[in-house]
């Protein structure tokens, strides 16, 4: 339960960090998205659940603030926590185990699905706009940050929520 | 037969589910209430991380950019003096614009209340062009408002809270607006392309004299849902398709959509 809500917690800073620090910014005519690297980062770092339910939070907080359908985000946080846990389970990218490049990989890769999902689920909640914006350069500039950081932000999430959260491998 | 521990949770569930679906509907439906309780719970992380990351944000802003920084610098400082100037002019030219206005029935300019807003954020992400400004429905703002500001139709309020109200500019993939072409009478539907995008018209008819630098204004025509008249565009470019009977256009917004710092929302409804 300390695990949970230190998870929580630590989330929603990521979260506060993005809307301040990020969001303002345009790299490219691009938003920077700590959020998706902080769901892979938690993926490949804790475990699947914690990695959906942090996902979620941090989606939420953007949701909040967006003209987007609400929970379009908080799913595709969810949905790439989950996906990248699983990934992180199997040993694939996880910080433990696995080659120190295949975590840039595994990052690079849960940007892309984390773009096209955000694109699919904005669209069966009725935003087809997704599809028109710079899902194109949203993807490439964030595949090089998630590259670079997903490492470094999942060995703090484990510092911020605890080693006990990490699953049995 | 439920257990008397299964009952009290499906009752407890019960009545939390129509706590707070009434509560809910209240607050002007669900979706308004889950989003405004986001906002709610999100505001003291934000707040706390902002005080701290404030600097951090401004050095990595002005790291970025830098060089821009300077020329609208530079810029800025040219315009306040030519704006100084031109302040004992406009005077009279505002009284000369209240009498043409009266004269040519132009119902926006003038006439229309508006309300001054500063820009206090935009978009969080790239997948939607707006902006969030310091006026809400505590200074008459509804949703479908018109906004400009720069010498051009910036967007329409979209949403609204009590101190707020988030603009979707017309750059979003979503926007569509109608407007009239120059002086050729041409109508047509400005669409936008997505943020730091321009703006573009399909299908306009080869018969239509359009020509790069017509400015495109809205019609207010039919009940639409913008006044008449606001400038929203220049024309850039002209892509004409061999054996196509009409041809698109590229355009640009009059105002400048990435350096908003003012904005005016014309406290007009359609029909009024």
């Amino acid at each position: 339960m300390t695990g949970l809500i230190r998870l929580v917690i630590a989330s929603a800073l990521v979260g506060a960090v993005q809307l301040s620090v990020f969001s303002p910014i345009r790299l490219a005519h691009v938003t920077i998205m700590l959020m998706w690297v902080w769901a892979l980062a938690l993926g490949i770092s804790l475990n699947r659940w914690y990695a959906t339910i942090g996902g979620a939070v941090v989606g939420f907080m953007l949701d909040a603030q967006s003209s987007t359908p609400l929970l379009t985000f908080a799913v595709t946080g969810a949905v790439v926590g989950y996906l990248c846990g699983r990934l992180g389970e199997e040993g694939i990218g996880d910080l433990d185990g696995a080659a120190w490049w295949s975590g840039p990989i595994v990052g690079s890769l849960g940007i892309v699905i984390s773009v096209l999902s955000a694109m699919l689920i904005a669209t069966i909640f009725g935003d087809g706009t997704f599809w028109r914006g710079n899902a194109g350069a949203s993807m490439v500039v964030n595949m090089l940050l998630a590259a670079v950081l997903v490492r470094p932000v999942g060995r703090f999430a484990r510092w911020a929520i605890g080693d006990d959260m990490v699953v049995h491998r | 037969m439920a257990s008397p521990v299964v009952r009290r949770r499906i009752f407890s569930g019960v009545v939390a589910g129509v706590i707070f679906f009434t509560v809910a509907e209240l607050t002007g439906g669900p979706a308004h209430f889950l989003r405004s309780t986001g906002r709610f719970v999100s505001a003291p992380f934000t707040w706390a991380v902002s005080l701290v990351s404030h600097p951090v944000g401004h050095l990595m802003t002005g790291a970025l950019n830098y060089s821009d920084v300077v020329a609208q610098n530079r810029l800025l400082r040219e315009q306040l003096a030519h704006d100084q100037m031109l302040i004992n002019q406009q005077q009279y030219q505002a009284n000369e614009l209240q009498r043409l206005t009266a004269s040519l029935n132009l119902p926006f300019v003038g006439t229309t209340p508006t309300v001054s807003a500063q820009v206090i954020g935009i978009s969080p992400t790239n997948f939607a062009a707006t902006v969030t400004i310091s006026r809400g429905q505590a200074d008459g703002l509804l949703p479908g408002m018109p906004v400009v500001g720069g010498g051009g139709l910036l967007g329409t309020v979209t949403s609204t809270t009590s101190h707020s109200a988030i603009v979707t500019l017309i750059t979003d993939a979503a926007s569509a607006i109608t407007g009239e072409i120059g002086t050729s009478g041409a109508q047509a539907v400005i669409y936008g392309s997505g943020d730091a995008r321009p703006l573009r018209v399909t299908a306009v008819a080869l018969s239509k004299s359009v020509s790069p630098g017509d400015i495109v204004s809205t019609t207010g025509a039919n009940g639409d849902l913008l006044p008449p008249g606001i400038p929203v565009a220049k024309v850039t470019s002209i892509v004409v398709t061999p054996g196509a009977t009409t041809y698109n256009l590229t355009l640009t917004p009059l105002a400048d959509i990435t350096n908003l710092g003012y904005v005016s929302v014309l406290l007009w409804e359609p029909g009024t």
